[in-house]
């Protein structure tokens, strides 16, 4: 029921202070401090600050166990039927997608050892070998062009700019741009200009020139913009990849993928970091050349398979 | 759990180092902010005062987090007030509507007259008078949450109070 307060009448001095002591709960029961920036933006921004410890090997996988097992531990989560309930809606939720997005998108996986070429709504898009590119059948002109990627590609407009909202496994990714290249892969994303201008949501008012690149760090922030040998980044074209901070294990899968040559690992060595060119022309001679400089020897164990050892074990 | 309980004794990582933040972050901005009277100034400083800790990583002791956070808060707003004065500006709530009652228009321009007043009259207020007052009005927080909040004992804080109120009492003239 809405009631209309009467205005006190002041006649004295026990009514004044009543009066007063009502203005002043009534003003300040309407004050909210006028903080601009929320917590998550003040975390953000602290982490952008502090010397954070470098965790390369968290994969994303682990990392959704992580964030998982954070939400589960919540007190929430232990009423069950809660549990259940949004189980049984997520799952719905997952179908719904699945099938609107597959009547209504392409699928592309980029064919083994060569480079595949896309026209994306008057978008010239080169992927990898095995690189997965998902876009929308339907498209309004000039509008924003949403894709999902999986691997390498090099997006080419012939206008002066264009909107790209890439889904990656590191979440969704806006850019703007004419000639860029995106590596996104499940435990690692770079961001190439390799002409023009490149502009996004997620570079905080950065933009990128020619040349420079970002990338994701294990924590989720982007790098500080760096010069890149754009030869190097190319390198897939020509089957001269160029990789940046991957371990031995996911370079093996990738040599598997594209060459054929298998990498037999030993776990000490599974999470060495190799950042350099490989030539898939020139296997396994360009391997053993790469590989060498990070102290390790090799032994051919059958065909197509080569072994690796810590050369300092077997001393 | 809270960041105190997980925080290892020969220092923090950057996990126990959010859920301290979780905890304290807010807390640390308010308390800032009711020394200083900026939001911007009180955001960034609280933000000083969490780096100052990771920075201090390795020294950081469970039972002493608390009073640490407080203790660097304290010392950065002191050192920021050095350089100017206070100025109070909060910010209104919108009226809910669902509320049960509303105000007649006269009532609303007292109240608008009142919150200028009292709003100029806050930065009169002595700075430790001035805390205890905007934590209880602000964030509600009681007596004795205020006490546990600020390491002094709850008649420390009735009497912050009761000068405040004193004050503001003596400034703004009630007989409107």
């Amino acid at each position: 029921m809405i009631k209309r307060k009467r205005k006190l009448s002041i006649n004295d001095e026990s009514q004044g202070k009543s009066r007063w002591k009502q203005l002043l709960n009534d003003v300040t029961s309407r004050w909210r401090l006028p903080f601009k920036r929320s917590e998550r933006e003040a975390w953000s921004l602290l982490l952008e600050k502090i010397e954070t410890p470098p965790d390369p090997d968290i994969s994303f996988v682990d990392k959704l166990k992580l964030e998982f097992s954070e939400i589960l531990n919540r007190e929430v989560w232990k009423n069950w039927s809660l549990l259940s309930l949004f189980g049984i809606v997520l799952l719905m939720g997952i179908v719904v997608g699945l099938s609107y997005w597959s009547q209504n998108s392409i699928q592309i996986t980029g064919m083994s050892k060569q480079q595949t070429v896309v026209n994306v709504h008057d978008v010239t898009v080169k992927i990898a070998p095995e690189t997965e590119l998902e876009y929308r059948r339907e498209h309004v002109k000039d509008e924003i062009i949403e894709v999902r990627l999986l691997g390498q590609a090099l997006f080419e407009t012939a206008k002066d700019e264009v909107t790209l909202y890439i889904n990656t496994y590191y979440g969704p990714l806006l850019f703007t741009g004419k000639k860029l290249h995106v590596w996104a892969d499940y435990n690692s994303f770079r961001l190439d200009c390799i002409e023009g201008e490149l502009n996004g949501q997620q570079l905080s008012g950065t933009t990128l020139t020619t040349g420079q690149s970002v990338h994701l760090r294990a924590n989720g922030i982007l790098s500080e913009v760096y010069e890149s040998n754009l030869t190097q980044v190319l390198g897939w074209e020509v089957g001269v990849p160029y990789y940046e901070d991957i371990s031995l294990e996911v370079l093996g899968k990738y040599m598997q993928k594209e060459t054929d040559w298998e990498l037999q690992l030993p776990e000490k060595v599974k999470d060495l970091r190799f950042t350099g060119t490989l030539n898939y022309n020139h296997m396994p001679q360009s391997m053993v050349e790469a590989l060498s400089e990070l102290d390790l020897c090799f032994e051919l164990v059958g065909k197509n398979t080569v072994e690796v050892q810590d050369c300092s074990l077997k001393k | 759990m809270a960041a105190t309980e997980t925080l290892n004794r020969e220092g923090l990582d950057v996990n126990t180092f959010k859920s301290l933040f979780d905890q304290y972050y807010a807390s640390i901005r308010n308390f800032v902010y009711y020394k200083v009277g900026d939001a911007q100034v009180a955001e960034d400083l609280a933000q000083e005062v969490f780096l100052k800790v990771w920075e201090k990583r390795q020294e950081v002791k469970t039972d002493t987090v608390k009073t640490y956070l407080y203790t660097i808060a304290n010392n950065l707003s002191i050192n920021y007030l050095k350089r100017g004065t206070v100025a109070f500006n909060f910010a209104i709530n919108p009226v809910n509507r669902k509320e049960e009652t509303i105000e007649s228009p006269e009532y609303e321009m007292e109240l608008k007259e009142f919150d200028m007043q009292l709003q100029k009259a806050i930065s009169d207020i002595p700075e430790k008078s001035r805390e205890v007052f905007l934590m209880n009005r602000i964030e509600g927080l009681t007596y004795n949450e205020i006490a546990d909040r600020l390491q002094v004992s709850v008649k420390a804080v009735e009497k912050r109070m009761k000068k405040a109120l004193d004050i503001l009492r003596s400034t703004i003239a009630y007989k409107i």
